[in-house]
């Protein structure tokens, strides 16, 4: 069958998942359409959420999004930022330590 | 016909190599001329390498001695003494993507370098890159593979340091160089110790008389770790956010298939040169590591970045830990005939299948910046906007490749992320689950690149915006066409260039036969 990809577990076939989904997509066209039409144009119907808010002129910017998931991890950020010190001597160090890390785990592999 | 194929190995180097060094000479009969000359040279290039892959894919390993009365002749009595060039299955699919990706970024540049001066030297360096990949995934010999290595470093570092003109680039190509030429010197280190105890640099042939000495699995480590470092994986990764922030945007799309001729030559050497090694499976544990922390973290640092080329340099440090996973994974069990035939097979498939699909998205996405920078002039995402308006078909092309690297179907980068979830879920479930959870965090990124560039109002600094020239657009259509391509008939690329591929890595007898 054409398409017709094995994963090892399973198979995905990539032509049926449109068939699909052009189906799925016919029968939400067919429910919007038959909703109300009535709205007032110009007022808080035709704007978008912004938690009861009048959303900013120029757009959400891409510093205010995601908020939460930089605050709960906060603590890992600041580390990784600690990390990219942007030295080239630590980038070699970081080098130097995998192959330090690499060499030992092969050598005890050997020995296991 | 049988000529090209014959000499096909040498020729796809040699082509790009000459075109290189004859582009300064052709710049003087114009601008125009030089361009067409790159895109020609590159074009025939890839025919050269589509006639040596279906010659490959049809007959088998194809090798080629440097200097031989009969190129099939690689050991004059009986020693491999020459400088051999060997293409099998794996070799060709990485000649397939590095051209191609060489060839419809040269086209991009056409427009987009058109302001800039020193084109002369964009395009011989942008031809001597791609002649140096060819050679790196054709050669069937350790220390051109550093020589290789060498020519790809110095010319990627030179395009990185394009723009002079600010200090940035010249920083991060100034970082580039000296980690490129750290990890070049621990694999020439590494040649000396094999060369040292077996007096032979061929890659088959070394592994025909590998004996995994102490000293050999020195030079393992040495050799891994260097590629490791070239290809980006974390902990080895700070110098990709510089380089690929920094260089042109349509060498940022280079160097994603120069990081990915590095993850060609690591799966090589562990596969080809060390694959009998009773404890190679270490390695692929390895791998394993390198490939999940580069997954995690680099999407995390991703997710918090404002310069969107900066932001996609993150991804493509991400995307590379999922290619590290699913061949990791077929790696760490190769001694497990069970385990390989019933997962670690479609592990290496989907990891190889995911390299193709990251240099298409990736490379769209890239180009997708590009377009943006070329129209705006900045990089910045709170500074960017309504771009959707004027820009309708780039927005086309960045959905597409959005939709592709966070694994959404039916595009390429769910095919290969969904063989690397179910066979890797039969190693280990919750490596697994880290794929997918990173799969979550790519698509919540590029929604964020996506709200902040193309949504929202029309901005009145962007009023006079206007789509990109014909030649990107052409450029970024033929990507987004073979994403689509390959995530409708996934089974097509499987079958005709992912399977041969992980097969050619793991009969490591057909590499080494046709050698000694």
């Amino acid at each position: 069958m054409i398409g017709l990809l094995k994963t090892g577990a399973g198979f995905w076939n990539p032509l049926v998942w449109v068939a699909a989904f052009f189906v799925t997509a016919l029968a939400v066209y067919i429910i919007r359409s038959r909703g109300v039409k009535k709205y007032r144009p110009g007022t808080g119907q035709t704007m978008p959420f912004f938690s009861g808010n009048r959303p900013p002129e120029d757009g959400i910017k891409s510093g205010n999004m995601y908020w939460g998931f930089f605050e709960a991890l906060k603590r890992y950020y600041k580390w990784m930022k600690r990390l990219h010190t942007g030295i080239v001597n630590d980038y070699v160090f970081m080098f130097v330590l995998v192959m330090v890390l690499l060499m030992a785990a092969v050598t005890l592999g050997g020995l296991l | 016909m049988s000529f090209i194929v014959e000499h096909g190995p040498a020729l796809a180097i040699a082509v790009p190599l000459m075109a290189a060094f004859a582009t300064p000479l052709i710049s003087r009969a114009g601008g125009r001329l030089r361009e067409l000359w790159a895109v020609l040279c590159l074009a025939a290039t890839l025919v050269i390498v589509v006639m040596l892959s279906m010659d490959v894919l049809s007959s088998g390993v194809r090798v080629y001695a440097l200097g031989a009365s009969i190129p099939s002749l690689t050991s004059p009595g009986g020693f491999p003494i020459r400088i051999v060039l060997e293409v099998d299955a794996m070799s060709a699919m990485m000649g397939l993507i590095s051209v191609s990706i060489a060839l419809l970024v040269c086209i991009y540049s056409t427009q987009y370098m058109k302001k800039y001066q020193g084109l002369d030297k964009f395009y011989a360096l942008l031809l001597m890159i791609t002649s140096a990949m060819l050679g790196l995934v054709f050669t069937g010999d350790l220390f051109n593979m550093f020589v290789f290595l060498e020519l790809l470093s110095v010319s990627s570092g030179a395009l990185v340091a394009f723009y002079m003109g600010r200090g940035e680039p010249a920083e991060a190509a100034f970082k580039y160089v000296i980690i490129s030429a750290t990890g070049a010197l621990m694999v020439l280190l590494a040649v000396c110790f094999l060369y040292g105890q077996y007096n032979l640099l061929s890659i088959g042939a070394l592994a025909g008389v590998m004996q995994f000495t102490f000293l050999d699995k020195i030079a393992l480590v040495l050799l891994v770790s260097a590629f490791a470092l070239k290809c980006g994986a974390v902990p080895l990764h700070m110098w990709v956010s510089d380089a690929y922030g920094e260089a042109p945007v349509p060498v940022t799309a280079v160097l994603v298939v120069v990081s990915q001729a590095s993850l060609y030559a690591l799966f090589r050497v562990s596969f080809t040169l060390y694959g009998a090694m009773a404890t190679i499976s270490v390695i692929g544990w390895a791998m394993i590591i390198l490939g999940i922390l580069s997954m995690f973290i680099g999407v995390t640092l991703a997710m918090m970045q404002r310069d969107i080329k900066r932001l996609m340099a993150y991804h493509a440090i991400s995307q590379t830990g999922y290619m590290l996973l699913g061949v990791g994974v077929g790696l760490a069990v190769i001694g497990d005939v069970g385990a390989l035939s019933s997962y670690g097979m479609t592990a290496i498939e989907g990891g190889l299948f995911h390299v193709i699909n990251h240099a298409m998205y990736k490379g769209l996405l890239f180009l997708t910046a590009g377009a943006i920078i070329y129209r705006t002039g900045t990089r910045d995402l709170n500074k960017l906007g309504g771009l959707a308006h004027a820009m309708p078909v780039t927005t086309c092309f960045f959905i597409i490749g959005m939709l592709s690297i966070a694994g959404l179907p039916p595009f390429n980068g769910f095919s290969s992320k969904i063989m690397i979830y179910e066979s890797v879920f039969m190693f280990s479930p919750v490596l697994s689950i880290i794929a997918i959870l990173v799969s979550i965090l790519t698509l919540a990124s590029f929604v964020k690149v996506f709200q902040s560039a193309f949504l929202g109002p029309k901005r009145r600094e962007y009023k006079d915006v206007k789509e990109v020239p014909v030649a990107m657009l052409i450029a970024m259509g033929i990507l987004a066409f073979f994403i689509i391509l390959f995530g409708l008939l996934p089974d097509l690329a499987v079958q005709w260039l992912i399977e041969p591929a992980a097969k050619a890595l793991l009969n490591q007898l057909n590499y080494v036969g046709v050698i000694v």
